[in-house]
């Protein structure tokens, strides 16, 4: 008789733990409730996904994106319009869908300042803007004071063609106005930055362009690093497309590259620069002395603010790279943990998964495929392949297939 | 004493239905990173050329998943996915996929 009292006043204790703790699920179904306010900064891979699964997992919030370009542009699938493969337009996106059909509000403004302390979050038009959680998906900035002779006023000369289409548009039309026989550089940034093969994709595409129209042009690579993304599937695509009209050269001694002859003269530069998290996340003090956003990566909630999470590019997100697919699948994991946490519940582990695609020509496609899973400690990396090496021509052709399919489908999970 | 009984079952209710979010998300995250190149309907996404797979049979979806882990030769690049779950994941993710879509 005791145990049996004992069992139930046990479970008594647990079912009205049960009450309490399911209480804020409740609380948020309740009509009259404030709905949970999320405001998103950014409106790029990571912003407009979080955006969409934050209404695809809650009802019971509203949503506002902050994003300055009424257009935006997709800097994956940057190369091909860069060496005049395709339109401009086909990069674009438009945010009528999530507003139309997911009910999520767009500000057209930028964000200047956030105040981590008052949860809000202040705009250029002089909006101040509340927020009960904040999602910071503000991608990367260049870090210009690192390099002598160089300086942001230089990036109209020297493009970067990195972040905007103004500056993909800037260096591609000095790549169709270079002659036939001219020298064309690309300097590569340290690790770690946005789109690890970005800049070996870029070179490879930019040779077609000059095997089409300036067969005598050559392209030359600096590059700080000893290795770098799926190495030896470019430098066999390369040779096998473009002989040896594309170059690496070690860059590790401070080469000094000019246009008029010291050490290598080249025609036309694309300087890369070392990046960083944006000004942004680095003055609200969001940001270590890495110049990166520390994140739980479990959740990605910042470590060092409350009710603050940041996803993409800025993040350091363990084993993960700074890639589009990266982002959006950060953005769900996110999503997830943000309405488990309003309504006061345990996180989760899912697994989720990266896939990088890089066109070494229009027809050769190469890619790397990651699955992660966070163990504890940090998002780590479950397995990894590259594309393999020795096969036949139509194989990479499959891949160069899967590598337009794969920027309609992401484009169309995130925007669509 | 039926009071009782009936606070019990309701608290029972609660737990479970919390289990059950905390679950289903868990699930619906990883399902969603097959969505981003399949499409989250029974007809896929045709301009993209990947296939649906929302809706699809449970048995179907699975033994495509266990085949392609196996090895290269239905498709590289879902070779390389499929190896990064356990079957029972596997098992999970189709499940949940089936049951997606207008039918």
């Amino acid at each position: 008789m005791f145990d049996n009292n004992y069992q139930r006043r046990r479970f008594l204790k647990y079912s009205a733990f049960g009450l309490v703790s399911a209480f804020p699920l409740f609380a948020m179904d309740k009509k009259n409730n404030p709905k949970a306010k999320i405001v998103v900064i950014g409106g790029g891979f990571g912003g407009a996904s979080v955006a969409k699964y934050l209404k695809k997992y809650s009802q019971n919030i509203d949503v506002t994106i902050i994003e300055p370009n009424h257009i935006y542009t997709t800097m994956p699938k940057g190369n091909c319009y860069l060496s005049d493969l395709i339109n401009v337009e086909r990069l674009h996106q438009r945010y009528k869908h999530l507003r139309q059909s997911y009910n999520i509000s767009i500000l057209h403004d930028l964000v200047t300042q956030i105040d981590t302390s008052s949860k809000v979050v202040k705009t250029l038009n002089g909006v101040k803007l509340p927020y009960d959680k904040l999602v910071c998906a503000t991608g990367i900035e260049f870090d210009f004071d690192d390099i002598e002779g160089y300086s942001k006023k230089d990036i109209n000369t020297i493009p970067h063609a990195y972040s905007g289409v103004s500056q993909l548009t800037l260096l591609k039309k000095k790549i169709q106005s270079m002659d036939n026989g001219s020298l064309f550089a690309i300097v590569a940034p340290k690790c770690p930055y946005r789109c690890p093969p970005g800049p070996y994709e870029r070179a490879s595409l930019v040779a077609e362009y000059f095997k089409k129209y300036k067969p005598k042009s050559k392209i030359l690579i600096f590059d700080q690093k000893d290795s770098y993304c799926k190495q030896p599937l470019f430098e066999q695509g390369w040779k096998s497309l473009y002989g040896n009209n594309i170059e690496r050269i070690d860059a590790k001694n401070n080469t000094l590259i000019t246009t008029d002859g010291q050490k290598h003269k080249v025609d036309l530069l694309n300087f890369i620069p070392p990046q960083q998290a944006t000004a942004l996340l680095r003055q609200a003090g969001l940001c270590d002395k890495s110049g990166w956003a520390p994140v739980d990566q479990q959740t990605f909630a910042s470590t060092l603010a409350k009710d603050l999470y940041i996803i993409g590019d800025s993040s350091i997100a363990g084993d993960m790279p700074k890639s589009g697919h990266s982002a959006n699948s950060q953005a769900k994991l996110c999503a997830a943990s943000i309405v488990l946490s309003l309504a006061g519940q345990e996180m989760i582990k899912p697994k989720i998964a990266n896939t990088c695609y890089s066109l070494v020509g229009s027809d050769y496609g190469i890619s790397v495929i990651e699955v992660y899973q966070f163990d504890g400690k940090k998002m780590k990396e479950i397995t990894k392949k590259i594309t393999p090496l020795g096969k036949e021509d139509y194989f990479y052709a499959t891949e160069a297939f899967y590598a337009k399919a794969w920027h309609k489908s992401i484009s169309h999970d995130i925007w669509g | 004493m039926i009071f009782y009984k009936v606070f019990l079952f309701l608290s029972f209710l609660i737990l479970s239905l919390e289990a059950d979010i905390k679950k289903n998300l868990e699930v619906r995250v990883m399902v969603d990173v097959c969505i981003t190149c399949h499409g989250d309907n029974t007809k896929g996404l045709s301009c993209s050329g990947f296939p649906p797979i929302a809706g699809k049979n449970k048995i179907y979806l699975k033994n495509r998943m266990l085949t392609f882990k196996k090895d290269e030769k239905g498709s590289v690049d879902m070779h390389r996915y499929a190896i990064g779950y356990s079957d029972t994941e596997i098992e999970t993710i189709s499940d949940y996929l089936s049951r997606m879509g207008e039918k």
